[in-house]
């Protein structure tokens, strides 16, 4: 019997002999009761006494390990500290101008050169990087730049991922050029914010421009007195064809005659590239014969080929395919990649083919030359870069270095592309260029 | 609804409790008896005797719950004639817990679904998954209300019975179909336990069977917290449930309730009556008595709710076998705290159980496998 109800029992009921037996299982049912009341106190006692032990230990642990990422957290927070001050200054030192701006278009940061170029001015700005507490918003900026809309190429920039790069916006009589490229933590991930980058390119356009210029008049200038020259030593050649008996002073005028019309030559060439780069040179549209046409230059360059026993010739057996393109243009271009062909050419051939296509006719000259090496490669069609063996010493008596340069702005111009197909040193060379093609010609426009 | 109520005691043999004196034939009888009394012939061929053109639904309980007694290796027997539903049984055999989901598939299949009103259902306490059972019968049967539970075998956790008009056998399943637009039934569920002590991360299970949590063995953990007590295993892992936070429907939390069915000391494993996810959190449980008592009665105030407009004529309740193992002697409190909420009018019979079966709140209908509640259905013909 549980010992309350014992002791209770003997409390109330001293003479325990004059208890009714009947009375004894209701007493065995109570004392069950005091039991089970024990055992769940025992074992809610129990339980509470390990659950907080448990909750105990969790506790320590908890502290001990909220105290490691604390310190982590301050390690972290002083590193991003000293990252973000160094790219603030190395922003804020930027000569171009830098905004960032998050997806809502705010501005998040912006450098000095930023506010300097778009003359923004706000209070609370410091001479800091900016950050400042009355930010500005795109709206501010576009304002400002009024020539282009901002928000569609944010949009644009966002919605495509790519950078925008447009040149020469014009800025209160200055040009601007303006880069706009998406923030992605990865490649995959959204785009969460722009950086805007502007730089004022309006002294280095004055720069270019006069050089052009300078480079357009000097040309000009120069071939009125060169043709003096050339006219006056063919004067010579013809008028005192007699007098120039001695062999030294013909050779002499001879030479002066030549270099005038190399000179003029030149001149040209560089007239030549002035007017394309300012795009003062207007293409026709005509429908040329390219077999004929290439057929017609392979007779004038005969000779030449002829003096270095190189076999020169077309492959093609078709009377017929027809480009559209101007034709002096296309015949400058052919003639430029065949003359080179030859001139790097000292034994074997030089064989033009052309294949025409639905939409482009593609020319090849291939020639059995010394080729162009893998560093020379890269820097093909560029202004002034001669194919020659160094592109470091210019070797002037081979040309101006312009041909090519030349050659691609016009093939592009009539809407063709001009490549370097295949080259290898000592073996030889392929160039090609493409023209669009034409079905037949239109009467009255043959050339 | 006519009813008639009789109880079976060793001492007593049949007494009659309570009866709408009807000459109709009772569609069904409700049988509930200790797994003995089940297993033997005797009882089945009386109540057969009784009610010759009745279904009988005889099921092993760890408790039967008849008026407002609860009772040990007795009979609870309810006769119910429904004027205006009809029934519709189906049944099946089942000896793997794997097998449980296509059990419960079969059976909402077989059901006819013209005009049904609610199922009930009655499974084999041991051999079943509880919550892929659920699982399968809530397959077919979306948007029809389902209740019911897992049998039991006191607190042996060795054999539980069924017998569907025939002498009781392990591994059955039944489901009955309740048609009939006058049919109104009301549910709920509720518990009365308490979380305690840290969450701990459930790291190793397989199913139904928890091996680990926090990567310490699960089974281990309940040692130490039953003390002396864990000589009763898996009795007394009863007296500390699991509460789990699964993930339900919309990224919601659903908190269910799990109680142990079996150990296994090589493998230091435990068997709960429903699926033990891993990466799910889980607490220990206790039982705050008051709460325990008071949940009965929230339970039958859900039912009320939706049962709507009148009181209910009776009333299935199946409580689990983890509260009466608490309770103790003051078991008989919590039915009559439903008893007093429902109404002297509506009878009452029912069965401790080895988990519940019934909606999470009484204005859904997707039912869930519970643990450690009182799960109340009532019924109505108007």
């Amino acid at each position: 019997m549980h010992k309350i109800l014992e002791r209770q029992i003997q409390k109330y009921f001293p003479d325990q002999s004059n208890l009714p037996t009947d009375l004894l299982p209701f007493l065995q049912s109570v004392s069950e009761t005091y039991d089970h009341a024990d055992q769940d106190r025992l074992l809610i006692e129990r339980s509470l006494e390990l659950s907080s032990a448990e909750l105990t230990q969790l506790n320590t642990q908890l502290r001990s390990e909220k105290n490691i990422v604390q310190k982590k957290v301050d390690e972290r927070t002083q590193q991003l500290v000293e990252e973000q001050a160094k790219l603030q200054a190395s922003i804020n030192s930027l000569s171009i101008g830098y905004i960032m701006i998050d997806l809502n278009e705010a501005v998040l940061t912006i450098n000095k050169a930023a506010e300097e170029i778009l003359f923004l001015e706000k209070a609370g700005v410091s001479d800091n990087l900016k950050i400042p507490t009355d930010r500005y918003v795109v709206r501010d900026i576009q304002q400002r730049l009024t020539s282009i809309d901002l928000h569609s190429l944010i949009t644009e920039c966002i919605t495509n991922k790519k950078i925008i790069n447009m040149d020469d916006i014009v800025f209160h009589s200055r040009y601007l050029r303006i880069l706009l490229s998406p923030i992605s933590v990865n490649a995959l991930e959204e785009t969460i914010g722009i950086v805007i980058l502007i730089e004022d390119i309006t002294e280095a356009k004055i720069m270019q421009r006069s050089k052009d210029e300078f480079f357009s008049i000097a040309s000009h200038e120069l071939r009125t007195p060169l043709t003096a020259i050339r006219s006056t030593a063919e004067l010579i050649e013809m008028i005192y064809k007699d007098i120039l008996a001695d062999a030294r002073l013909k050779k002499m005028i001879g030479t002066i005659k030549l270099s005038s019309i190399r000179l003029t030559e030149i001149v040209n060439e560089f007239l030549d590239t002035s007017r394309l780069e300012q795009g003062r040179i207007v293409f026709k549209k005509e429908v040329v014969n390219i077999i004929e046409l290439v057929k017609e230059i392979i007779a004038e360059m005969g000779s030449i080929a002829e003096q270095k026993h190189i076999y020169l010739a077309l492959t093609n057996i078709e009377p017929i395919i027809y480009v559209l393109a101007d034709k002096d243009r296309v015949k400058q271009v052919l003639v430029n990649l065949i003359g080179n062909a030859l001139k790097f050419t000292e034994q074997g051939s030089v064989l033009v083919s052309i294949s025409p296509m639905q939409d482009l006719t593609k020319i090849f000259i291939t020639d059995t030359g010394k080729g162009i090496s893998e560093l020379n490669r890269r820097l093909l069609f560029r202004k002034f870069q001669q194919a020659g063996d160094d592109l470091y010493v210019r070797d002037t008596t081979k040309g101006t270095g312009l041909g090519l340069y030349i050659s691609k702005i016009m093939i592009e111009k009539m809407g063709g592309k001009i490549m370097l197909e295949d080259s290898e040193v000592n073996k030889g060379t392929t160039f090609s260029c493409t023209l669009p093609s034409t079905i037949a010609p239109q009467i009255g426009s043959t050339s | 609804m006519k009813i008639e109520q009789k109880k079976w005691t060793a001492q007593k043999g049949w007494e009659v409790l309570s009866t709408d004196s009807f000459s109709e034939v009772p569609q069904l009888v409700l049988a509930f008896s200790s797994s003995q009394l089940a297993r033997e012939g005797k009882i089945f061929e009386e109540i057969r005797q009784m009610y010759p053109q009745s279904h009988i639904l005889q099921a092993s309980t760890a408790g039967e719950i008849i008026s407002n007694e609860v009772n040990d290796d007795s009979v609870a027997l309810s006769a119910i004639f429904f004027e205006k539903t009809t029934l519709e049984f189906h049944q099946e055999a089942i000896n793997d817990p794997l097998n449980s989901l296509e059990v419960g598939r079969k059976l909402s299949t077989a059901l006819s679904k013209d005009n049904l009103r609610h199922v009930l259902v009655f499974s084999d306490g041991l051999k079943v998954n509880g919550s892929a059972l659920v699982q399968g019968l809530i397959e077919n049967l979306k948007g029809v209300s389902i209740t019911g539970g897992l049998v039991g075998d006191g607190s042996n956790f060795k054999n539980t019975y069924i017998g569907l008009d025939a002498l009781p056998q392990e591994g059955i399943v039944v489901i009955v179909g309740l048609y009939g637009d006058s049919l109104n039934i009301g549910y709920g569920s509720l518990g009365g336990w308490d979380p305690f002590g840290p969450a701990r991360l459930i790291t190793k299970s397989d199913k139904n069977i928890l091996y680990e949590l926090d990567n310490r063995p699960a089974l281990d953990l309940y040692k130490e917290y039953l003390g002396e007590l864990s000589s009763g295993l898996p009795g007394t892992g009863l007296l500390f449930p699991l509460s789990l936070r699964l993930k339900g429907n919309n990224d919601s939390e659903v908190e269910v309730v799990r109680t142990l069915l079996a150990v296994d000391e090589t493998q230091k494993s435990m068997t709960f009556a429903g699926d033990m996810p891993e990466g799910i959190y889980a607490k220990l449980m206790k039982a705050n008595f008051d709460r325990i008592i008071d949940g009965a009665s929230t339970a039958a105030n859900m039912t009320t709710e939706s049962i709507k407009a009148g009181n209910a004529e009776f009333a299935l309740l199946i409580s689990c076998i983890g509260r009466k193992l608490v309770l103790k002697e003051r078991i008989e409190e919590e039915i009559e705290a439903v008893q007093q909420t429902l109404g002297s009018q509506t009878k009452l019979t029912g069965f401790y159980s080895y988990g519940e079966i019934c909606p999470t709140s009484p204005t859904e209908k997707q039912c869930q496998l519970h643990n450690q509640t009182m799960t109340i259905t009532t019924f109505r013909e108007s």
